[in-house]
């Protein structure tokens, strides 16, 4: 048992108590258990930062309800603490390696548990923030996914030449670079493209000598915002057209401009590609899983089943069409009505967390289908997969806005609706989950998982529904992704579910609990400090923490400390419970489909 | 719609054709190239190749009762990637108690969820590691991204044997690869049935 020295104050010596009362009842670590823990550290201490050892480590500490990991806490908690912080890192970012692929999604992988992680664990393990110290680990662990590191990690060696010789030319080294951060080193390729665009076109020149400058500008594109593209582009046309005009006037007089024709071709070589080219981030690392046009055809004017049908809203359209799609989905009759789940999103309708702000709306990302938004408790849909549902289901802007023929939006919902579940019933009940628990409501992968099982659960009892009333077509009224996940859910489980979501930007349960676990001691040393001061002087003590900003008084950083073992156990255990609530639901459906099949079809199609 | 027009329209999405058995063109691996796996609990060794990324989820294993590897191998130009598994689900598997069922929900096409173009082979017997278990193939697809507005559709061979176990359980080692990939991989999956040792 941990022993505070010092007077303590009630409050605060309540607080910490909370976290030891939630850990199982102490109990002595064997001899067989402080050597097994040993190795545990072993991997750490000794830099070996194996990520199956981790894996094992935590599976035997989270047995028989973390069993070990109270024994472990009761007997040294700031030791088992940052054990549990450097363990859940390491496995993450196997994990991580495991699955990730291609230099855009380690960028953003990267970015996440080096550059935003607070704290970053890895760092602290000297894995990070510089790239370059993960390269040994990566060379080790995942030797093939190197070089698309380095080059996600804007690693010098893989910068082009004409960029290399710029940041030299402002006085960036070799050795320098590898100081910095990611997020440092875009920054300086961005510092280092403004600078050099600023002294190609200072602010008031309407023109410049571009074909002289062509390789540095197209050096520089990938760095520059869409104000710097925009205003080079718009001087190249200005450049174009004075050889279009001269080359046509010589041709009006029967003459040839060969001077202008050979600028005006110039032109068009040195720049080609460079104005659709976005040549962002996401262009240099090429980005090409996150890619919404990758099917038979985007959403838009163009395709659809019937030609010259418009399959876009306007903003305008998009909010109208917002509150009868709410009805449309969760209306008495609505969508969802008939299925258990969607009954289950029904009910949370009344409650004070299943508050629903719904919304239709362009994104930011083309490739989103829709989000939950904690913060603010909103389901938004995007307007580009309400124009796929169109497109998918024929259905013109005029078909879907008419209010007295409800024949378009009972289709578009139809399409929607899985999706609908995965944010409302799947995301905005895990941040419930979080206040019902008193824990915060962390962001992790294993949400995602949730969710999207809760969509394909949707989709299976969806279709038995269907079925009963005569509709044998229901899978294909639906698109052919949710259709698959559905059919993984119900063949393979959850497990296979969770094993086809790549979302790489956000961190993982063990992500989450690595920074938790990292905060311990800092959290337990200052509350212990503060306690002190407030035992020699309350008042004093009182009126600093009234000046401190809200996240870093006192109630808050009980709070943080009090919640990190909670929200490590709740998470876990939660996963138990989906899994349980996901077997229960499945048998349901395997039950009611032979039913149906016994009713409906030929016995030897069951 | 009345029952006989409902069976007319299921039986319409049932015309499905088997997918040829794949020949392996591949070469098998060499032995220095493989290394040894025993998964969480001892339930199988097996070997497995070098360099493939290796997934074994301990703790919701336990909780799913789930046991075994996934291995990650190349992917296609279309980024789809080949998986294998190697998998023993427990006689106290929550949703698959016997072997049997796992093949009923598997083995079949389902015509309530119709992927357009997917098609599945017979059931045939199938020993591996001198137990005698069932195989199928079937050829579906990937979606990539899985989630994404518009999605590439991929398609993937698969191949899967079902083992069952006397005394309670199975295991199930799977083959899941986009097609154009397929057969030079093939001999990597053949390689580690080979190997593959069962302790249930």
């Amino acid at each position: 048992m941990v022993t505070l020295t010092g007077p303590l104050n009630r409050a605060l010596k309540l607080s910490l108590l909370l976290l030891l009362a939630a850990a199982p009842a102490a109990a002595q670590l064997t001899e067989q258990e402080t050597a097994f823990l040993g190795s545990c550290s072993a991997n750490i201490s000794q830099k070996i930062y194996d990520p199956s050892q981790a894996e094992k480590c935590l599976a035997e500490l989270d047995d028989n309800d973390h069993a070990l990991l109270g024994k472990a806490m009761n007997q040294d908690d700031i030791k088992t603490a940052r054990l549990m912080a450097d363990m859940n890192a390491v496995k993450d970012l196997g994990d991580f390696y495991r699955d990730a692929d291609g230099a855009y999604i380690i960028y953003s992988g990267l970015v996440v548990r080096l550059d935003d992680a607070d704290p970053c664990v890895l760092c602290q393990l000297q894995l990070g923030p510089q790239p370059d110290k993960l390269y040994p680990w990566v060379n080790k662990y995942a030797p093939e996914k190197l070089d698309d590191t380095k080059l996600a990690a804007r690693d010098w060696g893989k910068l082009n030449p004409g960029i290399q010789q710029l940041l030299s030319g402002y006085g960036r080294s070799e050795q320098a670079w590898t100081g910095l951060a990611i997020k440092q080193r875009e920054a300086a390729l961005k510092a280092a493209a403004t600078r050099k665009y600023n002294e190609l076109l200072p602010p008031g020149a309407r023109m410049y000598d571009a074909a002289a400058n062509a390789d540095t500008v197209k050096t520089i594109w990938p760095y520059l915002d869409d104000t710097q593209r925009t205003r080079i582009n718009e001087i190249h046309d200005r450049i174009n057209k004075t050889f279009e005009e001269a080359i046509q006037r010589a041709q009006a007089s029967g003459q040839k401009n060969g001077e202008a024709e050979k600028k005006y071709a110039e032109m068009q070589e040195k720049f080609k590609g460079l104005k659709t080219a976005g040549g962002d981030n996401s262009g240099l690392l090429g980005k090409t899983f996150d890619n919404a046009d990758a099917g038979s055809g985007a959403p838009g004017e163009k395709g659809g089943k019937t030609p010259g049908k418009s399959f876009k809203l306007t903003d305008a359209q998009a909010a109208k069409l917002a509150p009868r799609l709410q009805k449309a989905l969760v209306g008495p009759k609505g969508e969802l009505s008939d299925t258990p789940i969607g009954k289950e999103a029904i009910a949370f309708l009344s409650t004070k967390e299943g508050k629903l702000k719904f919304s239709v709306m362009k994104m930011d990302s083309d490739s989103t289908g829709a989000a939950f938004y904690p913060s603010t408790s909103e389901v938004k849909i995007n307007k580009t997969f309400i124009e796929a549902a169109m497109q998918a289901n024929n259905v013109s802007a005029e078909e879907l806005m008419d209010a007295k023929n409800p024949a378009g939006l009972n289709k578009v919902t139809r399409y929607v609706a899985p999706t609908f579940i995965h944010e409302y019933d799947g995301h905005q009940k895990q941040t419930a989950w979080a206040v019902k628990n008193n824990i915060p409501d962390h962001y992790y992968i294993g949400q995602e998982t949730e969710a999207f099982s809760k969509g394909a659960l949707f989709v299976l009892q969806k279709k038995e529904a269907e079925i009963q009333k005569g509709n044998p077509w229901y899978s294909l009224q639906i698109s052919e992704s949710d259709v698959n996940m559905a059919k993984t859910l119900k063949n393979e489980g959850t497990p296979a579910v969770g094993r086809s979501v790549m979302y790489y930007d956000v961190p993982s349960r063990e992500g989450v609990a690595a920074q938790n676990f990292a905060k311990y001691e800092d959290l337990k040393k200052q509350l212990t400090l503060r306690q002190l001061e407030a035992a020699k002087n309350p008042a004093a003590e009182a009126a600093r923490d009234k000046k401190r900003p809200k996240s870093e008084r006192t109630g808050q950083l009980e709070k943080d400390y009090n919640s990190i073992y909670p929200w490590y156990k709740e998470s876990i255990k939660k996963n138990a419970e989906e899994a349980k609530y996901f077997q229960k639901a499945l048998d349901e459906v395997d039950r009611q489909q032979k039913s149906n099949f016994q009713k409906y079809v030929m016995p030897d199609l069951a | 719609m009345n029952k006989q027009n409902l069976l007319a329209a299921l039986a319409a999405l049932l015309l499905v054709a088997a997918p040829a058995a794949l020949p392996a063109q591949g070469t098998a691996p060499a032995a220095k190239d493989m290394e040894s796996f025993t998964c969480d609990g001892a339930f199988f060794t097996a070997l497995l190749p070098k360099g493939w990324q290796k997934h074994e989820a301990i703790t919701e294993g336990r909780q799913n009762r789930e046991f075994g590897v996934t291995l990650k191998g190349p992917k296609n130009a279309d980024g789809a990637y080949l998986r294998i598994s190697v998998l023993f689900y427990a006689a106290d598997h929550a949703r698959f108690k016997t072997a049997d069922k796992y093949l009923n929900l598997n083995a079949y096409p389902d015509p309530t969820l119709k992927i357009k173009g997917e098609t599945y082979g017979p059931v045939k017997a199938a020993v591996v590691a001198g137990r005698r278990g069932q195989q199928f193939e079937r050829k579906t697809f990937d979606f990539i991204p899985p989630y994404g507005v518009n999605p590439k559709k991929v398609p993937v061979y698969e191949q899967r044997l079902v083992i069952p176990v006397k005394k309670g359980g199975f295991y199930v080692l799977s083959y899941h690869a986009p097609e154009d990939i397929s057969a030079k991989n093939l001999p990597v999956f053949k390689a580690i049935l080979k190997s593959f040792k069962p302790a249930q």
